[in-house]
C-alpha cells in the first residue's frame, strides 16, 4: 500500500467495513471500541482526576495545587485514552481494564477526600 | 506493552481521524471562526457601538464619582456591582449592576463621567464570544457539552493526524498546488495544520482546562468534599460573604481600596501592577465584601493571579489571594487562551494562526469529499450531504458574521419586528442568514462556493460603506482620529472582501474550464494507463 492510498482511503471508506477490515471483526467491536473510547476514557478521566485531587494532599501537596493538578492534565489523560481504545489489538480486554479501573478510582476517591 | 507505530496502528489513527474529522469539522469551524473573531472583540465592540470610539485616555475620573452617578439606579439595592476602570482596547468606564429585569450596564465618559448611551447590540463580546465557548445554546448547558466534545475530538484529532504521516517533516514543505486538485487539498491541509501546531494543540487543551469544572463537575469536587466555598476560596480567590439583614453604612473609598490592593501587589511582584475590576458582593447589606482583581494584567500571560477582597463597611482587608506556583500554571494557560494581555503583534498573530485553523478543518472536509468521488460517476448522497455541510459550515458562517455586522449598521435604535429589539434583530440576520447558506449549499451544490464567497465579498464592502454612511468614520477618517479598532476593522473587513472575490473568481474561472485542470490531467493519465 502506497502512502497516497493509505490516507486517501481510496475504494471509499464505510465506517464498518473499513474498521471490519482492519479488526478482522464486525460493527460490534467498533461501537465497542467508541464506548469505551467516549465513556470509558471519560469515566477514567473523572477517577483520574479525583484521585490526584485526593491523593496529593496526603504526600504534602496543597489541597489547592493537588486539584490545579488534576484539572490541567486531565484532557491529556482524557485524549490517550480516547486513542488508545481505538488503536489496541485488544478491544475487549482493554475496555474491562478501563472500566474497572475507572470504577476503583470513582470509589476510593472520596474515601481519601477529608470530609467537608 | 510494547509501543511501536506499525501500520495497523497507523490505520486506526487514520479511521479516527477520518470519522471524527467529518463528524464534528462542521461545528469545529464554528467554533475556530468565533474564536478567531473573539481575539478582537474589544475592537469589533467599538466598532458596533460607534458612542464608545474613544481614544484611550491616560487618566479618568474617580471610582467613586463614576458610582456616584448611578447612586439613585441602586438605592433600591442591587445583588452585585461590577466596576471596570477604562482600559487601553475598551477605553470608557463601564458599571454593571442587577436591578428589576436582570443585569444593567451603565457606561461613562473616562474624562467627563458622562453617561454614554450606546447602541444596543451584543457586540462581538457579547455574540461572537459566547458562541465561541457555549454555541448560544443555553438549555441545561448543552452547549458546553458540545463544544467540549468537539475540543476533545480537535486534541484527538491532531494526535491522530500527525501519526498518520510517515514523513511528517517531508509533508510540510509540500505544497503542490498545480498537482491534482485532491494532492493540493490535502497539502494545504497538512501545512495549515502544521504551521500552527503548538497553537492548534494548546488553544484546545487550554480551552477545556478553562472550563475543567464544568466538564468534570463530580470529580473536581471530590477533593473540597462538595464544598463549592472551600473551592472558590483556595482556588480561585473568592468569598461569597453572608447576608446580615442589616443594612449598609456609606461605602469605602473604591478608589482607595483598589491603590491599596495595588501597592501591596506591586511591592510583592516588584512590578508595577493594576487592578482591572471591581465587584461588590451583596451591595446594600453591613456583610457587603469589595472585590479587587487583577483579571487581565497588560504586561503578563497569567490571568486572576491577584486578588483582594475588603469589607465594603471598613475596608479591612478579609481575603489576600495570589496564586502559587502551581495556581500560576493554570493562570498561565488560561492568559494564553484569552489572550487579552498587551501583545499587538501577538494577536495578530492568533487571528492567521485561528484562519489557518479554520482552513485546516475546511481542506480536511474537503479531501474527504474528493476522495470519494469518480469522474463520470454520481456523486454518492453522503457527499453531497457532507459538501453542503460543509459549505454552510464554512462559507454560510463568514457570510452570516458579515451579515451580523451589516445589520448593526443598518438597524436603527426604535426598529422593533415582532417584539424582536435591534440587539435581538441582529442576532436573527445573523441565524435567518446562516440557515439561508445551508439551504442555498443544499439547491445549488458545489457552485454555491463562488455564489457564497460572492456574497462574502459584498457584504464585508457594504458594511464598510454603512459605516462609513452612519459615523462618518471610513478607514483615513478613524485612523487619523487615533480609533485604530474601528480604522483595523474596517480595513479586515475590505481585506476579506478582495480574498473572497479573488476566491470566487477562481473558483468560477475553474468551473468554466469544465473542472479543474487536475481532473483533465487525471483523466489523460487515466486514458494512458487505464490499469492504474
Amino acid at each position: 500500500m502506497t502512502e497516497a492510498e493509505d490516507h486517501t482511503g481510496e475504494g471509499g471508506i464505510d465506517i464498518a467495513r473499513d474498521l471490519g477490515r482492519l479488526l478482522n471483526s464486525g460493527p460490534a467491536l467498533v461501537v465497542w471500541r467508541l464506548i469505551v473510547a467516549i465513556l470509558g476514557g471519560y469515566a477514567f478521566t473523572s477517577g483520574y482526576a479525583a484521585i490526584v485531587g485526593t491523593a496529593l494532599p496526603l504526600v504534602g501537596v496543597a489541597r489547592a495545587d493537588a486539584l490545579v493538578v488534576a484539572m490541567i492534565t486531565a484532557f491529556l489523560v482524557y485524549a490517550t485514552m480516547i486513542l488508545w481504545a481505538v488503536a489496541t489489538k485488544h478491544p475487549w480486554r482493554f475496555g474491562g481494564i478501563v472500566f474497572a479501573a475507572s470504577l476503583l478510582m470513582i470509589i476510593i476517591a472520596p474515601r481519601l477526600a477529608p470530609p467537608a | 506493552m510494547r509501543l511501536t507505530i506499525t501500520d495497523a496502528f497507523r490505520k486506526s489513527m487514520n479511521w479516527l481521524h477520518t470519522w471524527a474529522g467529518v463528524t464534528v469539522g462542521a461545528i469545529l469551524f464554528a467554533i475556530f471562526w468565533m474564536g478567531t473573531l473573539s481575539v478582537f472583540d474589544a475592537e469589533i465592540d467599538r466598532w458596533m457601538k460607534p458612542e464608545l470610539r474613544i481614544a484611550p485616555v491616560e487618566s479618568s475620573i474617580a471610582l467613586d464619582d463614576a458610582v456616584a452617578t448611578i447612586a439613585d439606579e441602586i438605592s433600591g439595592g442591587t445583588s452585585f456591582l461590577n466596576v471596570s476602570p477604562p482600559g487601553d482596547r475598551s477605553p470608557v468606564i463601564s458599571i454593571g449592576y442587577n436591578v428589576g429585569d436582570g443585569y444593567q450596564q451603565a457606561l461613562l465618559d473616562p474624562t467627563t463621567g458622562e453617561r454614554l448611551t450606546a447602541t444596543d447590540s451584543l457586540g462581538a463580546s457579547g455574540f461572537f464570544f459566547p458562541f465561541h465557548f457555549r454555541l448560544h445554546i443555553s438549555w441545561q448547558g448543552l452547549g458546553y457539552w458540545i463544544v467540549g466534545f468537539a475540543t476533545m475530538a480537535m486534541l484527538v484529532l491532531l494526535v491522530s493526524g500527525i501519526f498518520i504521516h510517515r514523513k511528517i517533516i517531508q509533508d510540510f514543505f509540500t505544497f503542490r498546488p498545480t498537482k491534482a486538485l485532491r494532492r493540493s487539498t490535502l497539502d494545504l491541509h497538512n501545512m495549515t495544520g502544521l504551521i500552527a501546531l503548538p497553537f492548534h494543540f494548546f488553544l484546545p487543551l487550554t480551552g477545556l482546562i478553562i472550563f475543567a469544572a464544568v466538564y468534570l463537575p463530580w470529580a473536581l469536587k471530590v477533593p473540597y468534599g462538595g464544598d463549592d466555598k472551600a473551592i472558590g476560596k483556595e482556588v480561585y480567590g473568592y468569598i461569597a460573604p453572608e447576608p446580615s439583614g442589616e443594612p449598609m453604612g456609606p461605602l469605602v473609598s473604591l478608589d482607595a481600596v483598589k491603590a491599596k490592593a495595588e501597592a501591596a501587589w506591586s511591592a510583592r511582584s516588584g512590578e508595577q501592577e493594576k487592578a482591572d475590576f471591581l465587584r461588590i458582593y451583596g451591595y446594600g447589606d453591613a456583610n457587603a465584601v469589595i472585590q479587587v482583581r487583577q483579571v487581565f494584567p497588560s504586561r503578563r500571560v497569567e490571568m486572576n493571579r491577584n486578588a483582594m477582597t475588603f469589607s465594603a463597611e471598613t475596608g479591612e482587608v478579609l481575603l489576600d489571594f495570589s496564586t502559587t506556583p502551581i495556581g500560576n500554571a493554570r493562570a498561565w494557560l488560561s492568559g494564553l487562551h484569552f489572550i487579552q494581555f498587551d501583545h499587538w503583534p501577538l494577536r495578530w498573530l492568533y487571528l492567521a494562526a485561528g484562519l489557518s485553523g479554520c482552513a485546516m478543518i475546511a481542506t480536511g472536509n474537503l479531501f474527504w469529499m474528493r476522495a470519494r468521488t469518480r469522474k463520470r460517476e454520481p456523486e454518492p448522497m453522503k457527499v453531497r450531504a457532507i459538501r453542503a455541510l460543509t459549505i454552510g459550515a464554512v462559507s454560510g458562517i463568514m457570510a452570516s458574521s458579515a451579515a451580523f455586522l451589516l445589520a448593526n449598521r443598518l438597524l436603527t435604535n426604535d426598529v422593533s419586528i415582532m417584539g424582536a429589539d435591534r440587539s435581538s434583530l441582529e442576532m436573527w440576520a445573523f441565524f435567518v442568514v446562516w440557515i439561508a447558506t445551508f439551504v442555498h449549499a443544499a439547491i445549488r451544490e458545489g457552485r454555491a462556493w463562488a455564489e457564497q464567497s460572492w456574497t462574502i465579498a459584498g457584504l464585508c464592502v457594504a458594511a464598510v460603506l454603512a459605516n462609513w454612511a452612519t459615523t462618518g468614520d471610513h478607514p483615513i477618517a478613524a485612523a487619523s482620529a487615533g480609533v485604530w479598532a474601528v480604522a483595523g476593522v474596517d480595513l479586515v473587513l475590505l481585506a476579506a472582501a478582495g480574498v473572497a472575490a479573488s476566491a470566487a473568481l477562481k473558483l468560477q474561472r475553474g468551473a468554466e474550464a469544465g473542472g479543474a485542470p487536475a481532473s483533465r490531467r487525471r483523466l489523460r493519465a487515466a486514458a494512458a494507463a487505464p490499469a492504474e
